[in-house]
């Protein structure tokens, strides 16, 4: 608490005296096809920095499609690594790729963490005439016969929700090598199938199926977060308290060039605080169905590297 | 379900703000749609913050968003049929009989019957979705992977409409297809394939990249050996309208191309470009009697573009009853919608009647806008054929590298483009045809992706790709497909024996 | 046509040998496809495997019987084909250097020289419509084209 206080005077005098250090252009790079998390985490920075007019001038929005955010990542890291004005969306998804060294050559400790913009979490969702109840119940039904429950989710094997899947698999006692497990394409075709009834149980996020589970299209049986999540959710218990002790925040955040100086660096810190702050930015947040998450500069930077490991440990366990 | 929610809808979409908004979307579309250098989603991805950040209500967002998208679906026949070079995704078919009418001279005449098309298909699918679109919901949940696969294994059985005097080169340039969907992280397993450690390559060959290089790179290639050997003419323009006989005679294959079009279009994961080449198959499955199609039949350019048109409607389907978008540009939409704090999902009829009805409104509307605003646009169009080659194909060629670039912000799908480009030019001097490799391309994907994991689910059984009665109907539709067309031509010929 | 068609076989039978070069390259690529393991029965393998062999039996296939074709282009036609493709790797290789508006300017002047365009006017209409298109990408639509070192 007294940290924290120190801290926000820190902010306070650092602001006072970088404020003019804001960039000349600002811009949000987002790694893949406009409508998909990476154009939504830039869109919350851009339409809230315009709201509350703390910046200047707008911050444009661009597009670079390719793995997953690895092209961006790559052209950072290569061509524009001084750009001060230069802001890349990242998830949580980017920290599995680069524990997979799926970013090319390129590790976690290549570009400077700036801040996460909010997060959304894991859930386990069943169809809404399931006999299936609770997480508790299913992991025991699980156990007993898998080939009858086949599991969808929005990611290939190695993926965040295929990795969701499996550590249901292993508390159930099954191998997670022998789930059947189909990776669709995004969170809507995983709910769709799973009204369909194609498959049996959804590994997903909680923003992409909120809305269904109130209209009574599908029932979430757990949120993988410490605490339980705000409005409809408040009902639905966190995996911890169904006795499965995981944890899974999806983060959105930015990152910027390695080559950006401090001065920078901290400009882009103290503007995210000074914007998590204000309502403008809670509204657009809510709207992204995005949940609040404080983790912003060096904080943040440890945080990525600590997911990053863990993720390594996770894929070695899961057999990858 | 009661149409309240519609004449209240025409009640927002003719309000003038709104109609000046769909005028101005339907106007913006058509051009971004022909031009190749960008499609619908970046059009929308470019002016949705505009629209937010003039505080647009989200009905006159949405209705702006919504025109900009079905109007580039008009738009991109235009360069398909002029200039031999797709406009977008969904108007590759448009090139195979559109743009033998304009090197006929029948340029108008092509562009017209592709607009009166593209009405068709557009309007049929409103009125469709404005009295179906719930039914159609619960389609689009019936699709598993295994409903899935037996969809492409039937796109496929269309395709042996296009098997001609050579059937080799068909089969090869469809293989040519399928074998670049395998480029890129595989899907089910997460492994990567034929990338060579470059990060470009992840995401596989996209489908923009593939369809500029292969027909307008060709195309450039294709002239610049005809100018030097001096045997390139330009092309005569006359501007006759078609009659409406052609336009009446058109209808049924509008009909059953906007049928095709529009369930393609409501299943997430399949858009425009299956929906025109299955529409464009199956027409010259059912039709080409005496070998006119490829070669400028009218029922080639209506077929695609009717199809085209009720694809883009339909995916507006999942994203209004099931709150999940369609396509990659209805994703977009949706993302809209957040911004307004309205949260898609199963409710959004019942919560906000007046922004669906509104846009099914606006629809209508806005077809009706299109196509007055297209047809006397047509003579406007078919003069940038005037220009000298000198002017117009550098054009082609600084559009086609902007589309590439533009979109993935990198000097390596542009050489992948001219790669696929001089493959292009060899394969046509050859006599291939290009859309087998389209339409391989377009399929192969959706086809492994889904049979993987039908047989993931079932755990390895076979079965499952016969099990429910979806599969079954669409195994029975491919069989028909190829087998009827075959009888009734053994037919005609048994009686036309005696008769001789 | 005598002489086209039989110019024609002899271009097909040279694209048929390259198909199974491809056939044969495409079936080793993908026996070094690697992955830990796949929740599918058939694996990331399987459809690459299927193409290769299919991509050879119709190879094979069209050596036998490689049909019609046109003819190869002349040696104007072909210095003509050499020259624009030149042409084009060079600028759009520079272009990330030099900027989009003076490369691209290059290339569509060289194109409209090559198809007849006098030199002045080839230069006129080559800047002209590169400037045109920079204009509207990166000023109307902010996308972000490559600068050169004079900002354009």
């Amino acid at each position: 608490m007294k940290l924290k206080f120190v801290g926000g005077v820190a902010a306070f005098v650092i602001l006072g005296s970088t404020a003019f250090a804001q960039p000349e252009k600002t811009e949000c790079l987002a790694g893949a096809k406009p409508g998909g998390g990476f154009d939504a985490t830039c869109r919350l920075l851009s339409n809230s920095l315009q709201a509350t007019k703390i910046t200047a001038s707008p911050m444009a929005v661009t597009y670079m499609e390719g793995g997953v955010g690895a092209v961006a990542y790559n052209h950072v890291v290569g061509t524009r690594p001084a750009d001060p004005g230069l802001v890349v969306a990242a998830s949580s998804g980017s920290a599995l790729l680069l524990a997979q060294k799926k970013f090319g050559s390129y590790d976690e400790t290549a570009v400077r963490w700036v801040g996460a913009l909010g997060a959304d979490y894991g859930v386990i969702a069943v169809a809404a005439d399931s006999p299936v109840k609770t997480l508790k119940e299913l992991i025991v039904e699980y156990g007993k016969n898998p080939a009858g429950f086949a599991i969808g989710g929005g990611g290939a094997v190695g993926s965040q929700d295929w990795m969701k899947a499996a550590l249901i698999a292993k508390a159930g006692g099954a191998d997670p090598k022998k789930m059947r497990y189909a990776a669709l394409e995004g969170g809507g075709a995983v709910t769709t199938a799973l009204q369909g009834g194609h498959i049996k149980i959804a590994a997903g996020d909680a923003s992409e199926m909120v809305k269904l589970a109130e209209a009574g299209k599908l029932r979430i049986l757990a949120v993988m977060s410490e605490k339980r999540l705000p409005g409809y959710l408040a009902n639905v218990p966190t995996a911890k308290e169904e006795g499965l002790d995981i944890v899974w925040p999806i983060w959105r955040g930015v990152y910027v060039g390695p080559k950006v100086s401090d001065a920078d660096y901290n400009w882009w810190v103290e503007t995210l605080r000074k914007l998590q702050a204000t309502s403008e930015f809670k509204k657009e947040q809510e709207a992204r169905g995005l949940y609040p998450y404080e983790s912003l500069g060096a904080d943040y930077d440890k945080q990525v590297r600590e997911d990053v490991k863990r993720f390594k440990t996770l894929a070695t366990e899961a057999g990858l | 379900m009661s149409l309240d929610y519609l004449w209240h809808g025409f009640g927002v979409a003719l309000l003038p703000q709104n109609l000046m908004y769909g005028l101005i979307g339907c106007f913006l579309g058509t051009m971004i749609g022909c031009l190749p250098a960008i499609g619908p989603i970046n059009g929308i991805a470019l002016l949705l913050p505009i629209a937010y950040t003039a505080g647009l209500p989200p009905e006159s967002t949405l209705i702006l968003l919504a025109s900009v998208y079905y109007g580039a679906e008009y738009g991109g026949r235009i360069s398909s049929i002029l200039l031999n070079v797709p406009g977008d995704a969904g108007a590759v078919m448009t090139t195979i009989d559109g743009n033998p009418m304009a090197r006929a001279g029948k340029a108008t005449e092509a562009l017209v019957i592709s607009g009166v098309s593209s009405f068709y298909g557009g309007m049929i699918a409103v009125v469709l979705i404005t009295f179906l679109a719930p039914v159609f919901g619960l389609i689009a949940i019936k699709f598993g992977p295994a409903e899935y696969f037996v969809l492409m294994v039937f796109a496929f059985a269309t395709l042996s409409s296009m098997v001609g005097h050579e059937p080799v080169k068909t089969l090869l340039g469809c293989i040519f297809g399928l074998t670049l969907t395998t480029i890129g992280i595989d899907a089910t397993s997460g492994a990567y394939r034929f990338t060579f450690g470059s990060p470009e390559l992840h995401d596989g060959i996209e489908f923009i990249v593939l369809v500029i290089g292969l027909f307008s790179i060709s195309e450039v290639l294709l002239l610049l050996e005809q100018h030097a050997a001096g045997v390139l003419r330009p092309l005569k323009v006359t501007g006759s309208y078609p009659t409406w006989a052609m336009l009446r005679s058109i209808w049924w294959t509008a009909v059953r191309s906007t049928g095709i079009g529009f369930v393609v279009g409501v299943l997430p994961g399949t858009g425009a470009s299956v929906a025109s080449a299955v529409a464009y198959t199956t027409e010259k499955r059912i039709n080409d009697r005496t070998g006119t199609f490829g070669k400028g039949d009218i029922r080639g350019v209506a077929a695609p573009e009717a199809a085209n048109n009720a694809a883009a409607t339909g995916a507006f389907v999942p994203m209004l009853t099931l709150g999940v978008p369609g396509s990659g540009t209805t994703a977009v939409m949706l993302g809209a919608l957040m911004l307004y704090n309205i949260q898609p999902g199963p409710q959004l009829f019942t919560e906000q009647p007046a922004l669906v009805g509104g846009l099914v409104a606006s629809m209508y509307v806005g077809n009706i806008l299109l196509l007055v605003m297209n047809l006397p646009l047509v003579r406007v169009f078919v003069s940038a054929l005037l220009l000298p080659n000198w002017i117009l194909i550098p054009g082609i060629m600084l559009l086609s590298i902007l589309g590439v670039y533009t979109a993935y912000s990198s000097v390596m799908s542009v050489f992948i483009m001219f790669g696929i480009g001089a493959v292009g030019y060899l394969l046509r001097k050859l006599g291939f045809d290009m859309a087998p490799i389209v339409l391989g391309f377009v399929l192969g994907k959706v086809m492994e992706t889904n049979l993987r994991n039908a047989l993931a689910i079932s755990g390895g059984e076979i079965g499952i790709l016969f099990e429910s009665p979806l599969t079954k109907l669409l195994w029975a539709m491919a069989i028909a497909i190829v087998l009827v067309p075959w009888f009734i031509s053994r037919r005609r010929a048994k009686q036309a024996q005696p008769a001789a | 046509m005598n002489h086209h068609a039989v110019a024609g076989q002899t271009g097909g039978r040279i694209m048929a040998v390259a198909l199974i070069v491809a056939a044969i390259a495409l079936a080793i690529a993908t026996s070094q496809i690697s992955y830990a393991f796949s929740s599918d029965p058939l694996g990331p393998r399987f459809f690459p495997y299927a193409l290769a062999l299919a991509l050879g039996l119709c190879a094979i296939w069209y050596l036998v019987s490689p049909g019609a074709a046109d003819a190869p282009p002349d040696r104007i036609g072909v210095l003509n084909l050499v020259g624009a493709a030149v042409l084009s790797v060079v600028t759009v290789g520079l272009m990330p250097y030099l900027g989009f508006l003076i490369s691209m300017g290059v290339l569509a002047s060289g194109l409209a020289w090559l198809f007849n365009g006098t030199p002045p006017l080839a230069l006129l209409s080559g800047f002209g419509q590169s400037a045109l298109w920079w204009f509207v990408f990166e000023k109307l639509l902010g996308s972000n084209l490559p600068r050169g070192p004079l900002g354009f």
